[in-house]
């Protein structure tokens, strides 16, 4: 069922919606359509590549940054962003798609959710202890 | 997915883009206590654009059941954002294990949309993000019951573990390669997470309380990933960056966590954890100690000029921080000079023992590193250690029979005086000797950490007011 079974073929660019598994006598379109497949895959692939090693590149270096002191709060933190991970909920819920990924969708919103508003609070409620002993600051903190 | 962005659609992306750049801030600005709060507005900011964007999409109908789930999300936050700041380590435990949860479920979804659909890549990167999404679900809540103490902390270990998990492991990754060549053997995938899920347990299981700041670290790189992975199967380059950001968080933690143990990064890695023997420790016929009552221990503490102080995990769960604010205050008033060492593990989490110490007002520029503050031991006239034990073992140098030869710890030993406030000689949770407590300059105070130095408290003032 994949394409080197029938041969090497490329040709028109169309994104198939729907493939019929049982139509294996319509070769042509079978094997463009998972030619295609993979090669749009493949680009946005080096797309995401990129934006994935650079992105942990500047996190490193960002991170690496971070005061021990604000160890924890730099977690919470994280794990509210992480909570990012919401938009494809959203759309999993929003799309309505099945009867499935809307249940699936809907936990994971409330999960996501969750972390996101229980992540911020809290870091914030940490990062208002840490206070300076220096004059200045004190005065601005007491 | 065609190559011609809608005007709508740009819009989105550019408040992605906006919310990336926003997020990157929000850590950056995290490096120092004075910026920090900045972050955390950045980083609701971006979230909030973040949202906005996704709701402007084209495909979405259901706003109602989105808006439920917000607000029920919101109502199940609030509670956990206000929890003690004692019980932080397992609430970060079980936020990692809701991330996750939602990366789980959002790729099992994705799955049962697009099978048998599924480009060969697009079905490998799933399989990362469910199974890695799974065992962290489990995981993390193992690691939260342990650190509520509804499950036993100790570690539990048995023979052939490695060999199962192992096992375990191999399995699912057999079937995610079976499922990335036959995308249509649907009846798999729900394998695949069950044994992720068993896994998270299991590797758990043999954690003991003092190898907690790792894996909550490694937990939280997991969790990061996991969600990375998502951005590759939804190509949503903002939860890309984002999971890449926590993992990477998550990552550099473990790094630093396991350095402080003295353990490679791949023992970390492979969740080689709690195997620290109980060998080694054999306890030696009871030598004997030096013991002190509270009023000595104030006696010399009001004679220093140079104190340190060495908060552990038994600081924590004698509640003792804000005792430690008063006596802090008291001998400050007095004109001692005193600091903190805060050794990187010490505690169940990253960062720890600064965020108890700042909860009791505890000035953070008091709060010294290890490496920091190592140096300024032998000019010091009492190391006063509460409730930590393994940071200070000085067998770690010197005896490399010891199942903690080679991490770095703080050099209390060298001070002066060492006074270690300690509930009995038990040893710890490693069941390792400390050779600390038999040295001729070191007091045992034998008690309840709160209570102890509420006396020493009481001693202090009430000679002088």
């Amino acid at each position: 069922m994949f394409s080197h079974e029938c041969g090497n073929f490329s040709g028109y660019r169309h994104w198939p919606r729907r493939r019929d598994d049982a139509s294996c006598k319509h070769e042509t379109k079978q094997i463009d359509a998972e030619d295609v497949l993979q090669m749009s895959s493949s680009s946005s692939l080096i797309n995401a590549l990129f934006i994935f090693v650079l992105a942990g590149f500047i996190g490193f270096e960002v991170i690496r940054r971070v005061s021990p002191l604000l160890h924890t709060p730099l977690m919470s933190l994280t794990n509210a962003l992480d909570a990012i991970a919401v938009v494809g909920a959203i759309v999993l819920v929003g799309e309505h798609k099945s009867q499935l990924s809307a249940i699936f969708g809907f936990i994971a919103v409330v999960a996501a959710t969750s972390n996101i508003v229980g992540g911020f609070i809290i870091t914030d409620r940490m990062l208002k202890m840490f206070k300076s002993s220096r004059p200045a600051a004190k005065t601005v903190a007491k | 997915m065609s190559p011609e962005l809608a005007g709508g659609q740009v819009v989105i992306e550019i408040l992605y883009l906006i919310a990336s750049v926003l997020f990157i801030l929000s850590l950056k600005w995290m490096s120092s206590p004075t910026s920090a709060r900045h972050g955390i507005w950045a980083g609701e900011a971006g979230m909030l654009l973040a949202i906005c964007g996704t709701l402007l999409r084209h495909g979405i109908i259901d706003y109602k059941l989105i808006a439920i789930a917000l607000v029920l999300g919101t109502i199940i936050g609030i509670p956990l954002g206000r929890v003690q700041m004692t019980a932080v380590p397992q609430r970060t435990a079980l936020s990692h294990a809701f991330g996750a949860l939602c990366v789980t479920l959002v790729g099992s979804a994705e799955f049962y949309l697009r099978a048998p659909n599924i480009s060969r890549f697009m079905m490998s990167v799933l399989a990362i993000e469910v199974i890695l999404g799974g065992l962290t679900v489990t995981g993390s809540l193992m690691a939260a019951g342990k650190l509520q103490e509804i499950l036993p902390q100790r570690p539990l270990t048995y023979k052939g573990q490695n060999f199962v998990n192992f096992l375990l492991l191999a399995g699912a990754a057999v079937i995610a390669v079976w499922l990335v060549i036959h995308p249509d053997a649907k009846t798999l995938f729900p394998i695949m997470i069950l044994i992720a899920l068993t896994f998270g347990v299991l590797l758990i299981i043999p954690i003991g309380g003092a190898d907690m700041p790792t894996v909550i670290s490694l937990l939280n790189g997991y969790a990061g990933l996991s969600a990375a992975a998502m951005g590759f199967v939804l190509d949503s380059k903002l939860l890309i960056i984002a999971g890449a950001l926590d993992g990477s968080s998550g990552l550099i933690l473990s790094i630093i966590m396991s350095k402080a143990m003295n353990r490679s990064f791949t023992n970390v890695l492979f969740g080689a954890f709690g195997q620290v023997a109980t060998a080694g420790t054999a306890l030696e016929e009871a030598k004997p100690v030096r013991s002190a009552i509270p009023e000595e221990a104030a006696a010399i503490l009001s004679a220093a000029s140079r104190v340190i102080v060495i908060p552990g995990y038994g600081m924590a769960v004698a509640q003792a921080q804000h005792k430690v604010r008063e006596l802090y205050d008291t001998l400050s008033k007095r004109g001692v000079d005193v600091r903190f060492a805060i050794h990187p593990v010490a505690g169940r989490m990253p960062g720890h023992m600064n965020v108890l110490l700042a909860e009791a007002d505890i000035p953070y520029d008091r709060l010294i590193e290890m490496e920091e503050i190592n140096g300024d031991f032998p000019q010091t006239d009492v190391a006063l250690v509460i409730g930590a034990n393994d940071v200070t073992n000085p067998a770690a140098r010197s005896d490399a029979s010891s199942p903690i030869y080679g991490m770095p710890i703080l050099d209390v030993d060298k001070a002066h005086t060492v006074m270690v406030i300690k509930r009995s000689m038990n040893p710890g949770f490693a069941g390792i000797d400390n050779p600390l407590y038999y040295l001729d300059n070191t007091l045992m105070l034998f008690g309840d950490a709160k209570a102890f130095v509420g006396s020493i408290v009481r001693e202090l003032t009430g000679g002088h007011s």
